[in-house]
């Protein structure tokens, strides 16, 4: 019952409110009136933006542009500097995997006679530098 | 175009006075809001028009309270010492029987008066719930849609803008 009496209240406040903002918009005063319908014109009166290349350039050009844009900050980022891994002993490291991808090459740096030699060059650079 | 401009436009009018409480402001919104969708969404299909136009209104709704927000701060800021007295909620200072009485030619009861300060003290999403539902008769979808969030929102939003409003008027409908 207490419910009941609540939705009926509801929907009594609900009509009033309704019939009240509905009288407000029926007697709306003659100068607001026409400035809604200067504003209405106006705004019918404006081109639509409704072409290829508005649509195109909105769907397409901003994402070009930030895309060229992240591309060129990340290239400058790199040249100005460039990654560890190709600095110094990085290059080292360039070198090996360089050498891993030929299966020729991969004969040769598994066999323990390069090394031995490699040890040798290294050897020999030592004294010549010493010298 | 202009058939629904026409149908629509004196509740968009009266939704964004509601809301900002000048009638200019008010004006001004509707002024956008018809400009935005003649512009980008007049080639979409007619049934999608007036979700369309409720969601861009308050989105300008939602830009004007934002711009009274930072202005009053900075008046806050800047008189501070001078107008001790001025409230920061910028609804509470646009918010006055007088400033709607040029507007709308009405006789000025009791109810009239609670039911503008009722409407104005709800949240920004009640307002909206309850304005689209009631006054300008969209069903739950389309208020959804207009108001960009789900169908139960909408539901709860017009549930606690009816019970405010009904705790706020009650003495004012023959209770």
């Amino acid at each position: 019952m207490a419910n009941e009496s609540v939705t009926e209240k509801t929907s009594k406040l609900e009509q009033t409110i309704k019939a009240h903002l509905d009288t407000r918009a029926e007697q709306l005063d003659n100068q607001t009136r026409a400035k809604l319908a200067e504003i209405r014109r106006k705004a019918l009166n404006q081109p639509a933006k409704t072409g290829f290349m508005q649509k195109w350039f909105s769907i397409h050009f901003v994402p070009a542009i930030a895309t060229s844009f992240c591309a060129v900050l990340i290239v400058s980022v790199m040249l100005l500097r460039p990654p560890e891994s190709l600095q110094g002993n990085g290059t080292d490291a360039f070198t090996l995997a360089e050498l891993a991808s030929d299966p020729e090459e991969l004969d040769a740096i598994t066999d323990p006679g390069f090394y031995a030699w490699m040890d040798e060059v290294e050897v020999q650079k030592g004294k010549n530098g010493a010298v | 175009m202009q058939a629904f401009l026409s149908s629509v436009e004196t509740r968009a009018f009266g939704i964004a006075h509601i809301a900002t409480g000048n009638r200019d402001d008010a004006l001004d919104i509707v002024q956008e809001t018809m400009m935005k969708l003649v512009q980008n969404y007049s080639q979409h299909p007619e049934s999608e028009w007036k979700p369309l136009f409720y969601s861009i209104l308050q989105t300008k709704i939602q830009d004007w309270r934002r711009r009274q927000t930072v202005r009053n701060r900075f008046r806050v800021w800047f008189h501070r010492d001078d107008d001790e007295d001025e409230t920061e909620d910028p609804l509470e200072q646009v918010s006055g029987d007088a400033q709607l009485a040029p507007d709308f030619q009405l006789e000025n009861t009791q109810f009239s008066q609670q039911l503008d300060k009722a409407l104005r003290r709800l949240s920004p999403q009640q307002q909206q719930a309850f304005l689209l539902r009631l006054w300008e008769g969209m069903d739950i979808q389309q208020t959804a849609k207009a108001m960009k969030c789900s169908e139960s929102s909408v539901k709860t939003h017009y549930a606690r803008a009816l019970e405010r409003l009904r705790e706020a008027l009650g003495d004012h409908y023959g209770e």
